[in-house]
């Protein structure tokens, strides 16, 4: 009987050590708050917002999806998505990869000190051409811009605000592309910039399954969800996704991130 | 400022037949029967003839002097009270020429016009910021009291603002006030940590009622709320955003107090109903407020005051009420919201 008793405390004693262990630094619930995704959202932001999920999917973190309307005007950067831990708000894909680090949760530790900034490397490229290709492409061709964007951007809102704030938010997307230097670029020259990133990506993955070595990084979450962003977000023409579709080893590399992380998701996704 | 002349006149044509013994003993109280032949207004150029005989009108019913002085300054006050001659001076003569009645007055007013165009520049402090203000003022813009005034001001706080207002007596009543007024404005609120931010147009009437002032008004108001800091609190944080507010409001107002800041005696009582989102707008609510003040001298310059304002809201759509259309602690012009949902900072 006493035997059984004390075999029973050191059971649950491991229990406790295991459980703690599992909840390295993360012990409160993680909310990610983003714009509607049906009605709302925008390309840039919408990728933005895969990316930040396909993080945290990777990193095994459980998080409740907030959608708001105004996820934008909350986030302290103006910038979509943010999560929420505690009392603690981090906006924005790489402070989020940060924040993750200092709490001891991170997908490159494995990686070598010249992978790592290989890695950074790609990362600074995905984002300066994919974000940018699709701030230009949503905001400034007029036609998308017109019958997508603004629409959607405008919907929460009533008359005129859903007038005005689109207005005031494509003066914003071209303020920030002429810092860029993408001003001038037409369209044909954005379409060569997206093929140009993703073959460079593509000659990285080659026959690999992630990009780094035989697991998932933070590289694999942003090209991911820029990737299937461009694949299935719909615009005026597919042209886009024809791109993406072009590179068969990166529709592969979707295709599989897809299954491994979202295929419980999905459903949940489009609620 | 009725000169002593006319009066003289006047006493003098009454005892015309009279004996001068007689004349002294007559006490004279102004209830001899008169006409008033004519009124004339020296001195426009810009006002219209209608307005000013508008103003006027009510001369030409007094049956005795004493009506007639008290209806001089009536309508003296009145052309005062438009705002737009400098001064104004009222002289009464006994009526001469061809047609003059026997017990006939002339009434003539001075007035001076004033300047059409000003302008002003002063600093304020309050609101947690000091600013400068910088105004242009167009007074009698259609020659019928109508004033345009455009306010600009600029904040240490790098808010900006501005007002432009649009002014007019309906129906040459100087007493039915139509109002016209665009602005932005922009308060923090330090001790919740966010910021409003409200551009819109307001159209107002007010004209009296048979109990006190009524006054219908219909805003329209674009408002972005902000957070000032990074560490507002989370509640207030998911209030951020735009919004849009199209309200009817009807405000009824009772004053009988001498004074509107520090009043002696008297006392305030005020109605107000607003009628959220029914015209448009997100924002969907229904909103009543009451007000009473009364005042009280109790000896020498001691004043008795007591003030109590409460107010009532409904959200009418599904949505709880938003940040900015709640009650606040405001100090003593203000009311704090009861059975708040926030901690510390909200409500």
């Amino acid at each position: 009987m006493r035997k059984t008793y004390s075999k029973m405390l050191q059971q649950s004693f491991i229990d406790f050590c295991l459980r703690n262990l599992q909840a390295t630094g993360m012990d409160e619930e993680v909310e990610l708050f983003q714009p509607f995704q049906k009605e709302q959202i925008t390309l840039p932001e919408e990728a933005q917002c895969m990316a930040v999920k396909t993080l945290l999917h990777m990193c095994n973190l459980q998080f409740a999806l907030r959608l708001r309307s105004n996820a934008e005007f909350m986030s302290p950067s103006g910038g979509v998505p943010f999560i929420k831990v505690g009392a603690q708000i981090v906006s924005e894909f790489d402070p989020i990869v940060e924040y993750l680090d200092l709490k001891g949760i991170s997908l490159s530790q494995e990686l070598s000190g010249a992978q790592r900034s290989e890695m950074k490397a790609y990362m600074a490229l995905t984002i300066n051409r994919f974000y940018n290709a699709e701030v230009f492409l949503s905001w400034y061709c007029e036609a998308i811009a017109e019958k997508i964007t603004k629409p959607r951007y405008g919907a929460p809102y009533a008359w005129p605000l859903n007038k005005i704030l689109p207005w005031y938010k494509q003066q914003e997307a071209k303020k920030y592309l002429k810092v860029q230097g993408w001003l001038e670029k037409s369209q044909d020259e954005v379409y060569e910039e997206l093929k140009m990133a993703c073959k460079a990506l593509s000659d990285k993955l080659g026959d690999q399954y992630y990009f780094f070595l035989d697991r998932p990084s933070e590289l694999d979450a942003l090209v991911f969800g820029h990737l299937y962003s461009l694949l299935t977000f719909q615009l005026i023409d597919d042209k886009m996704a024809d791109i993406v579709n072009s590179f068969p080893s990166l529709t592969r590399f979707v295709e599989r991130i897809q299954d491994t992380y979202f295929a419980g998701a999905a459903a949940e996704e489009n609620s | 400022m009725i000169s002593a002349r006319a009066k003289e006149a006047v006493a003098g044509g009454r005892s015309m037949g009279d004996h001068h013994v007689h004349t002294k003993e007559t006490v004279f109280d102004g209830s001899n029967f008169v006409k008033v032949d004519k009124v004339r207004v020296q001195g426009l150029s810009k006002t219209k003839n209608d307005f000013i005989v508008h103003q006027c009108k009510e001369l030409f019913g007094a049956a005795t002097f004493k009506d007639v002085i008290l209806s001089c300054n009536d309508v003296k006050q009145k052309l005062e009270r438009a705002g737009i001659f400098r001064s104004v001076s009222v002289i009464i003569d006994t009526s001469k020429g061809p047609g003059a009645h026997k017990d006939g007055l002339d009434i003539i007013f001075n007035v001076k016009e004033g300047k059409r165009l000003s302008a002003s520049a002063h600093t304020a402090v309050g609101n947690n910021e000091g600013s400068l203000v910088l105004g242009g003022k167009l007074a009698n813009v259609f020659g019928r009291a109508e004033m345009l005034s455009l306010e600009y001001s600029r904040g240490t706080r790098q808010s900006t603002g501005y007002n432009l207002t649009f002014f007019k007596p309906v129906s040459n009543e100087l007493t039915r006030r139509l109002t016209v007024r665009g602005f932005k404005s922009s308060a923090e609120y330090l001790l919740s940590s966010f910021r409003e931010t409200g551009r819109g147009a307001v159209v107002d009437y007010m004209f009296p009622g048979p109990l006190g002032l009524q006054t219908f008004s219909w805003e329209g108001i674009w408002r972005e709320v902000d957070c000032l800091t990074r560490t507002a609190s989370f509640p207030v944080r998911e209030q951020c955003g735009h919004s849009l507010k199209s309200s009817v409001k009807h405000i009824f107002a009772r004053d009988t107090r001498d004074e509107g800041v520090y009043p002696s005696r008297g006392y305030l009582f005020k109605l107000v109903q607003e009628f959220a989102g029914y015209t448009g707008g997100d924002v969907k609510f229904v909103k009543g407020e009451a007000e009473i003040q009364l005042n009280q001298r109790l000896f020498s310059d001691i004043i008795f005051s007591c003030h109590l304002q409460g107010g009532l809201m409904k959200s009418m759509s599904g949505d709880s009420v938003r940040i900015n259309d709640r009650f606040f602690l405001g100090g003593p012009t203000d009311v704090r919201e009861k059975l708040c949902k926030y901690s510390n900072t909200l409500g």
